[in-house]
């Protein structure tokens, strides 16, 4: 059962043993392992939800309906971080590029030596890994739906002597329509709405969209219930109240805001951590204009990656765009940018992704904001974000471009291989990027002792009996990789812990 | 017209803005934004309605301060970004990009209100050869809040 605001015409009760806040990647996974283990669950999701009925492929349209804030959410510092959310039933990975990995064994095991997670087990995780991998159909796709980006980074590539590979996607029947941000126009994309959500309803979960939680009741250091808000999605005001009785409370509602509800609920910060230890995965985007007709449009949007930099803490990462956001990534006004936009079909993109040291700060919000978030890169990272559009630039001319376009302020466009020498020789500021990020990590830490962290091993909060964070908030450090998968897995274990326990709530 | 948001004067700034940014005629393809601007100004409106009010009225305050600090800071006129013709514009726009912080971030709040709006315009689309690969379902209804 999928009840939307205008299936609501009074104050709601409730009571069932689970609450999820949260339908994303940790609460719609939650959702389904806990209903189809006979509990009774009910899901809370602030956004609507929306099928291939409503996208239309046009980024405005989209961010307007699915994203949260239309797409302006972002971390104040220097640079400013643009974080785009999804607000709609299945969260973030409805709007998501569908780009799958396991969590690298060698940041398990970095939690493990250095991060107080004595406990967790790389191969205990892999049947989990499993389990979720063929829930959402992970898969590797032909190279026709990778796209011609791919082909020309190979190509690229393969002349400077490094090994261009297929991205792996949880995708069924996908054509390569090119526009897996803005909701995925055939279907293919098994993002939470259409694996998990369906699977926990028809498991009998109750899932409630347009719904904001706005309290978790506590009694005695244990969770009761929670409250929440019905909001009408037309005009974003508040309207129905909902009451839920429950033994365990999932707030799954992301890095960014599970923290800064927390916060504001004045639960599980006795170790003072809460909210703390932001990292985002800081992302630059490297454009090169082709001779040839690229056409990178008529692929999946993100195909291929180079991982030869991985220890460097850069990863490579395939990235298309429609023109419609693409033109923000390019310089130029009048009619260089208008040069630039007739010639979208001879434009290749590749994105690159730091595994950061920077941390920033999730701060409860205020103004209507359901948070702030705070992180200004440091320097080591504006060096790895530089190297590593410095590597891309390399590979495209390797491939045959005229131009590269760096996303970097003190030297945005590189005309030949002598620009691209100057360019890695300039001394970078974080402050010359545009850092745009998808991947809030690490704001409710888990580990052992409660005095450095805000979860257990099995995600629950210290200080609060029946309250888990099944969400990307727990994980220690940057990934590295893009987190979908390890926060699917996470969950997974966290519902079978949950579901072996239940008794004790 | 009216919009949701966006007052006549905001709009009128935005517009101004769009022209600067994408000049009608030049050798890449003849629309520019001010060609179209009754269509893709309501997108920009809608755009911003769905942001947090603390959000809009910061764009908004934005634009009427950046309709005139820019030519005061740029240009040394005393003449609001309105005021000014569509080459202007486009060179103050220029002469901002290519100036050290903020100048280039600014312009890219520009871009943030224009592009989305404008190369979502089929005209728009047809005009630089970018078509989807696919088109929407058979039983697409359109967007919902």
């Amino acid at each position: 059962m999928i009840k939307e605001y205008k299936d609501i015409s009074n104050h709601v009760t409730e009571a069932a043993d689970v609450c999820i806040i949260g339908s994303g990647a940790g609460g719609a996974v939650a959702a389904k392992e806990l209903a189809e283990k006979g509990l009774s669950v009910i899901v809370l999701e602030e956004g609507s939800s929306f099928t291939t009925k409503n996208f239309n492929q046009d980024p405005g349209d989209m961010m307007a309906m699915m994203y949260r804030d239309a797409g302006t959410t972002m971390a104040y510092g220097i640079p400013p971080a643009s974080i785009t959310l999804g607000k709609c039933l299945g969260g973030t990975t409805t709007v998501n590029s569908a780009t799958c990995f396991r969590t690298p064994s060698e940041v398990v095991q970095d939690w493990i030596d250095h991060h107080d997670c004595r406990g967790l087990d790389y191969e205990a995780l892999l049947p989990y890994f499993e389990r979720v991998e063929s829930q959402i159909n992970v898969t590797e796709l032909s190279e026709d739906i990778l796209g011609n980006v791919y082909k020309i980074v190979k190509r690229g590539a393969k002349a400077l002597g490094l090994a261009a590979k297929p991205l792996m996607h949880n995708v069924k029947g996908c054509e390569g329509a090119g526009v897996c941000q803005w909701g995925c126009v055939k279907g293919a994309k098994q993002s939470m709405e259409v694996s998990y959500l369906p699977k926990a309803d028809a498991a009998g979960a109750r899932i409630y969209t347009n719904c904001r939680a706005t309290n978790i009741v506590t009694e005695d250091g244990r969770v009761k219930g929670v409250e929440a808000v019905f909001i009408d999605p037309a005009t974003l005001k508040r309207r129905w109240r909902m009451r839920i009785q429950a033994k365990v409370v999932c707030a799954a509602m992301g890095a960014l805001i599970t923290p800064a509800f927390l916060l504001r609920n004045r639960l599980a910060n006795t170790s003072g951590t809460l909210g703390k230890g932001l990292t985002i995965h800081p992302c630059g985007r490297v454009v090169a204009e082709m001779d040839e007709v690229v056409d990178g449009h008529l692929g999946v949007s993100q195909g291929g990656l180079i991982d030869a930099f991985k220890d460097e803490g850069i990863m490579l990462e395939g990235i298309f765009i429609p023109p419609a956001i693409m033109a923000m990534a390019l310089p130029g006004v009048g009619e260089e940018h208008k040069y630039l936009a007739k010639h979208y079909r001879n434009l290749a993109a590749f994105g690159v992704l730091v595994c950061d040291t920077t941390r920033g700060r999730v701060l409860p919000g205020m103004f209507g904001y359901p948070y702030l978030a705070f992180y200004s890169l440091n320097q080591e990272d504006a060096s790895k974000l530089h190297k590593g559009i410095g590597y891309t630039a390399d590979i495209f001319f390797a491939a045959g471009a005229k131009r590269v376009f760096t996303g970097c302020y003190a030297m945005p466009t590189l005309n030949n291989k002598e620009d691209l020498k100057a360019f890695k020789r300039l001394e970078v500021k974080p402050k010359h990027f545009e850092v745009m990020a998808f991947h809030p990590l690490g704001t409710c830490r888990m580990g052992n002792d409660p005095r450095t962290s805000v979860v257990d091993l099995n995600l629950e909060a210290h200080d609060v009996k029946g309250l888990f964070i099944p969400d990307g908030s727990p994980f220690p450090t940057s990934l590295g990789v893009n987190p979908q998968i390890t926060i699917m897995t996470f969950a997974t274990r966290t519902a079978d812990y949950i579901a072996t326990n239940i008794h004790r709530y | 017209m009216s919009y949701k948001v966006l007052s006549e004067t905001e709009a009128r700034i935005i517009a101004a803005m769009g022209s600067g940014v994408i000049p009608r005629a030049g050798q890449s393809f003849a629309l520019g934004a001010a060609s179209l601007e009754d269509t893709w100004l309501p997108r920009t409106d809608h755009l911003l309605s769905r942001m947090p009010l603390a959000t809009r009225l910061a764009l908004r305050l934005a634009v009427h301060v950046l309709n005139y600090v820019w030519p005061l800071l740029y240009m040394k006129k005393f003449t609001p970004l309105t005021s000014l013709d569509e080459q202007e514009r486009t060179e103050l726009f220029h002469i901002i990009e290519n100036s050290p912080a903020p100048g280039p971030q600014t312009i890219l709040v520009v871009k943030v209100l224009v592009f989305p709006a404008f190369y979502g315009l089929p005209e728009v689309k047809e005009a630089i050869g970018y078509a989807e690969k696919f088109s929407v379902s058979p039983d697409y209804v359109g967007p919902k809040d």
